[in-house]
């Protein structure tokens, strides 16, 4: 598998990841007036899995992927942190 | 996040703030052209319209070279470089290194500019390497280039001046972390549109809170490498070498071996560059390649090769006899043997450049240079917004846009310059792409003043640039004489075309407002009441 799927794939594992934590974060709900999430949210396991793909490529050395990874991970934290929620 | 005492917190609002309200404009500068360098070496083959075809390095050059070698003087055998600009064009330096007029060490020789198809020699100049004339193919990566790393001032100025913006990043970044007291807490925080101050507020902080490790990496990097050579290499001189320079230099280079200046044939590069390309050596065709001694038996010659997506993500060296063309093992980039250092220098590169892994790092290091614009920008929105009073910082607000904006606007007014420039007359490409520059400066000044209302001046400049990045591709393709479809097989050329012409047609959709933020809430809401951040109320 190519440097950049492996890549793809680590991203969209914390996207994924991300937008979990997003939609049940606590201070966002509030804040925009949407219903109290009052389900199990499990926040820190969805924060090991979004670093899982982190470990994972540091223990496959696959350190280009590790680099291009977490740098994304900033990007893909801001623009799912970004839009407003629908109320 | 870091619990302070309320005066240091204080102090480091005014730090975190005045420091970026003095210099954030030129910082912006600074990290907007950074993010456009990454992809300089599209840049240079776009703005040729990837016209210099041909086996170029890797072709059969040994000939030509020899037939060069013999047309120098003796001495500028003493180091030969040879590497091939963005334009496919072969550049040879024959030099030697000697005092110039400031009794400053210097290159000195010939330098030959060849077709990569023909090897016909385009242009020998001679004399001081920094009194040459500027290579037309390569110049507008070259002024975009000389943007970020020196702002275009002379000297060590311009590398000093960058040096320190990137530390002003560094401090912005570190004090807005630590006063930032609810970084993990508003980490999925949309911006509020409770009022325009505190939306401003939360894209300014959620844009930093994320981009916060990179943004201290990316300064940090950025500062090391103006620094190195300017300020670094006779710091370590004085306190390491008892000031002894050269000394310093070779140590940190690797020490030369045993000099023998017994004439001998030079071996020639095309048998070494075949080897290099082998996969158990670099696997790559060389980037930049250096000889030593040409036709000495001590003669040496130095590889260089670029990270490559499935490679190394490293730049590598490696080193072969001159004489026999054997095989004498990777060399560092630091010292002779491999080190910690070597390794940390090559790491620095890898984070600051974003070359190290083909097409999708470099869109991935484009993407953060931008958030960091983003995130530059709407600080400096943010302290204009809160000074509303006071007429002195808002004409700040007006720099904000002429600069914001601007800069984009001026680097493709350049580009233009560029491009009707080098299909006319070669020898004006350097003043027409500056005047270029400067026209887009001049325009952008004006706009900013003919328009006092922020929307109206955003507006036309989303629109004056918009236009301005779709009038690219088809001035290049009416400048090369050459139809769109006889670009298929320069891949970065097409690539270039089309993503310039949907930036401009994306700035143009912005101008028109329809993705503009809704209005803002007068009544504030319960958006503003919940955890107020430590620092709003504090400034």
């Amino acid at each position: 598998m190519s440097v950049q799927l492996i890549t793809l794939l680590a991203c969209a594992v914390s996207f994924t990841c991300l937008v979990y934590l997003r939609n049940r974060d606590p201070k966002r709900r509030r804040v925009f007036r949407l219903a109290v999430w009052d389900k199990k949210r499990y926040p820190t396991l969805a924060w090991l899995l979004c670093f899982i793909p982190g470990v994972v490529l540091l223990y496959i050395e696959q350190y280009s992927a590790f680099i291009m990874w977490l740098a994304a991970l900033s990007l893909i934290g801001w623009t799912v942190a970004l839009p407003k929620p629908k109320v | 996040m870091i619990d302070v005492s309320k005066g240091t917190a204080r102090r480091l609002v005014d730090i975190h703030g005045w420091s970026a309200a003095v210099l954030g404009l030129a910082l912006y500068i600074v990290v907007f052209s950074g993010a456009i360098v990454v992809f300089s070496h599209e840049i240079g083959n776009w703005s040729v319209s990837g016209h210099k075809q041909g086996e170029g390095i890797a072709g059969n050059i040994d000939a030509k070279l020899i037939s060069l070698a013999e047309q120098v003087d003796e001495d500028y055998l003493e180091e030969v470089t040879l590497f091939q600009n963005s334009a496919g064009e072969l550049i040879t330096f024959f030099h030697t290194h000697v005092n110039n007029d400031e009794g400053e060490l210097e290159e000195k020789g010939t330098r030959f500019v060849l077709d990569p198809d023909s090897l016909e020699i385009l242009s020998r100049d001679d004399g001081f390497r920094e009194d040459m004339p500027i290579i037309s193919s390569g110049f507008l990566e070259r002024f975009y280039i000389d943007l970020h790393v020196r702002l275009h001032a002379p000297g060590v100025i311009g590398l000093y001046l960058t040096g320190i913006l990137g530390l002003i990043l560094f401090v912005s970044a570190v004090s807005g972390f630590i006063l930032h007291r609810h970084l993990i807490k508003d980490v999925f925080l949309s911006p509020r549109l409770s009022t325009r101050l505190m939306n401003t507020r939360d894209r300014h902080a959620l844009a930093g809170t994320w981009g916060l490790v990179f943004s201290i990496l990316l300064a940090f990097t950025g500062a090391f490498f103006s620094f190195a050579t300017t300020l670094g290499l006779p710091v370590i001189a004085i306190t390491a070498f008892a000031g002894d320079q050269h000394l310093a230099l070779e140590t940190i280079i690797g020490i030369p071996e045993a000099e023998d200046d017994t004439p001998k044939n030079f071996v020639g590069l095309e048998a070494i560059i075949t080897n290099s390309q082998q996969e158990d050596v670099a696997g790559s065709t060389p980037i930049f390649i250096a000889v030593q001694h040409w036709g000495r038996a001590d003669s040496r010659v130095i590889t260089t090769h670029g990270p490559t997506a499935e490679g190394s993500m490293f730049f590598t060296n490696h080193r072969y006899d001159g004489v026999t063309g054997e095989y004498l093992g990777e060399k560092p980039g630091l010292g002779n043997v491999p080190s910690t250092g070597s390794t940390v220098i090559g790491l620095i590169g890898v984070l600051h450049f974003g070359w190290f892994a083909g097409l999708l790092s470099r869109i991935i290091w484009l993407s953060l240079g931008l958030a960091m614009c983003y995130v530059t920008l709407t600080g400096l929105q943010l302290w204009v917004q809160r000074r509303e009073k006071s007429d002195t910082w808002q004409s700040l607000s007006r720099f904000i846009s002429v600069i914001g904006y601007g800069l984009p606007f001026s680097m493709v007014t350049a580009a233009v310059g560029f491009l009707f420039s080098y299909s006319s007359s070669e020898y004006d490409v350097e003043n027409w792409t500056v005047t270029g520059f400067l026209l887009g400066v001049v325009l952008s000044f004006i706009v900013g003043f003919v328009y006092p209302v922020a929307e109206q001046r955003e507006k036309l400049f989303q629109k004056i640039t918009g236009l301005g990045f779709i009038s690219l591709p088809i001035i290049r393709l009416l400048t090369s004489e050459q139809s769109w479809a006889e670009y298929s097989h320069a891949i970065a050329v097409m690539s270039m075309d089309i993503s310039l012409f949907i930036t401009g047609l994306i700035l143009l959709v912005l101008s028109t407002g329809i993705m503009r933020a809704k209005r803002f809430n007068v009544k504030a809401s319960v958006e503003t009441s919940a955890t107020e951040p430590a620092f709003e109320a504090k400034a």
